[in-house]
């Protein structure tokens, strides 16, 4: 198990990584797609 | 093949199919389960269990005990292959089992368990109505106690409490028990199997998305810390975790350090969430089934406080078996697409984020860590469900049914044994330790403030009005 102390150091000494266009990429289009499909699957159950 | 033998998602694979083979000999007209413990609501303590089968005329106690030698016998052969201290499991396991156990029955105790609409049956006058589940409550709160209060026995008892072990047999278990009942009403398993893809969507598309943007856009992590995270909050807890953490090669102090608090959380889930649907989904067992598969994370959290759920909710079996269902197609659907995910995540760090020539998708590594035992719920999900369609001979069904009941009492045990080890497991200390406080907040956040109630809202959307069938018709 790793040690609780040195975590905590490692987390409070994180450099900012500003996000990448791949990473707004993927965040923007998973939350796009993830809502349209969520549409279309609500649509057709509702057909069911 | 040794390789194979050493992890424990096979040994719960193999376990819970040998439970269900076991079973299945009913059809050859073998009882070979008969024998197993059923622990009954009770007021005087010789009633409290009794064999499965009415065939074997045992003394509850003497059930209990060959139970008991059996479990110890093959899963101390596991441990044996898994390369774990085999003497160290035998003593722990012994007493993990008597706890677990003993909290199993204590939870059967008639005023603790018995619903309002049947205290005149057993004869008494006053009662907490919790149901038989109660006895997992029990178990969890014996955990919690030996975890955080005498931390030397937990940590003895550590080799024994093998928390995936014990869930992923159960669930395997139970994809035999729900394939056979699904046969029963292939239109509610279709409804239950189509609405569950509504899951998978949420949960990659939407939950990781909105976590991973906060954890580092809001708090500020970096990428390494961010994807374990958004994974061990919106997808599978442990499991996801780690897969996701070796796509994007994380260093593995990160995603442990995440699961260890994905399994804090996810007791606190286990113990909220089944109360807040007794009080707001009473109406919409359904609804509440998906809820609990959707929101509670870990495997072992998610299925326990589905089963809490549906003892709370209902005391009609055939219910609690459509709500179980559903907790678990839910659940299992999650789970499939990890290593999906797991490859998408490299693919995108790789030609994307890192952008390191000559460095590929680690396939080898994404697979190894990929929660296997969920191809052992599908095959005995899918077996069972052909079989129970094949089936037109009454007799043989009725012979089935029984067979899989009692391999049911199996995954009740596993079940209990998996409680007693999430709770010791939890150590509660951690969520105040100095700086993970901001881990833990990300993820209080996430949990709390979004997944949870975005949860509720997709199953209000694709499970209201669903109607689970009732004993004796539809």
């Amino acid at each position: 198990m790793p040690d609780d102390k040195r975590t905590a150091e490692e987390l409070a000494k994180q450099q900012a990584e500003p996000l990448l266009p791949a990473e707004k990429w993927l965040i923007f289009g998973s939350i796009s797609l993830g809502l349209a499909l969520l549409g279309v699957l609500l649509w057709l159950t509702g057909a069911m | 093949m040794r390789s194979w033998l050493r992890s424990e998602d096979s040994w719960a694979v193999l376990t819970g199919l040998l439970v269900l083979l076991l079973g299945l000999l009913s059809l050859a007209g073998v009882n070979a389960l008969g024998w197993v413990p059923k622990a009954n609501e009770w007021t005087t303590p010789l009633k409290a269990v009794s064999p499965a089968s009415k065939a074997f005329a045992l003394p509850g106690g003497v059930s209990v005990l060959l139970l008991y030698t059996s479990l110890l016998g093959f899963l101390c052969l596991g441990a044996w292959r898994m390369g774990h201290s085999v003497k160290r499991f035998a003593v722990g396991f012994t007493v993990l089992f008597a706890v677990g156990y003993g909290c199993w029955v204590l939870g059967h105790y008639a005023h603790l368990a018995t619903t309002p609409n049947k205290m005149a049956e057993k004869g008494i006058t006053w009662g907490l109505g919790l149901t038989s589940e109660s006895g997992y409550l029990l178990a969890l709160t014996a955990g919690l106690l030996v975890g955080n209060f005498f931390p030397k026995a937990g940590e003895w008892l550590r080799e024994s409490a093998r928390t995936e072990w014990y869930i992923k047999t159960a669930i395997v278990i139970i994809g035999g028990v729900y394939g056979f009942k699904a046969a029963e009403d292939v239109k509610l398993t279709q409804t239950v199997l189509v609405r569950g893809l509504a899951a998978i969507i949420e949960a990659y598309l939407i939950y990781w998305a909105v976590v991973y943007f906060l954890a580092r856009k809001v708090f500020g992590f970096s990428r390494e810390w961010a994807v374990p995270l958004a994974s061990g909050i919106s997808i599978c807890g442990v499991s996801a975790a780690i897969t996701t953490g070796a796509a994007v090669r994380a260093r593995p102090v990160v995603p442990v350090m995440v699961s260890s608090l994905v399994v804090l959380f996810s007791v606190v889930e286990l113990i909220l969430l089944p109360f807040a649907a007794k009080l707001f989904l009473t109406d919409e067992p359904m609804v509440a089934a998906a809820w609990m598969g959707l929101a509670v994370k870990t495997d072992g959290a998610a299925f326990s406080s589905g089963a809490i759920t549906a003892g709370l909710l209902t005391d009609d079996p055939a219910q609690q078996q459509a709500m179980g269902l559903t907790t678990s197609t839910v659940k299992v659907f999650i789970d499939l697409f990890i290593g999906v995910w797991a490859v998408v995540l490299a693919v995108v760090w790789a030609y994307g984020v890192d952008r390191k020539p000559g460095q590929g998708v680690p396939l080898k590594d994404i697979w190894g860590r990929f929660p296997k035992f969920v191809f052992g719920y599908v095959l005995a999900f899918a077996g069972l469900l052909a079989l129970g369609l094949w089936l037109t001979d009454p007799v043989a069904k009725k012979a089935v049914k029984e067979g899989m009941e009692q391999a049911d009492q199996l995954r009740r045990v596993f079940f209990v044994l998996t409680f007693f080890a999430i709770g010791m497991g939890a150590n509660l200390r951690r969520l105040w330790a100095e700086g993970l406080g901001k881990l833990a907040l990300v993820y209080a956040i996430s949990l709390f403030g979004f997944v949870i109630w975005f949860g509720l809202l997709v199953s209000w959307l694709f499970f209201h009005g669903v109607k689970p069938p009732t004993v004796g018709g539809n």
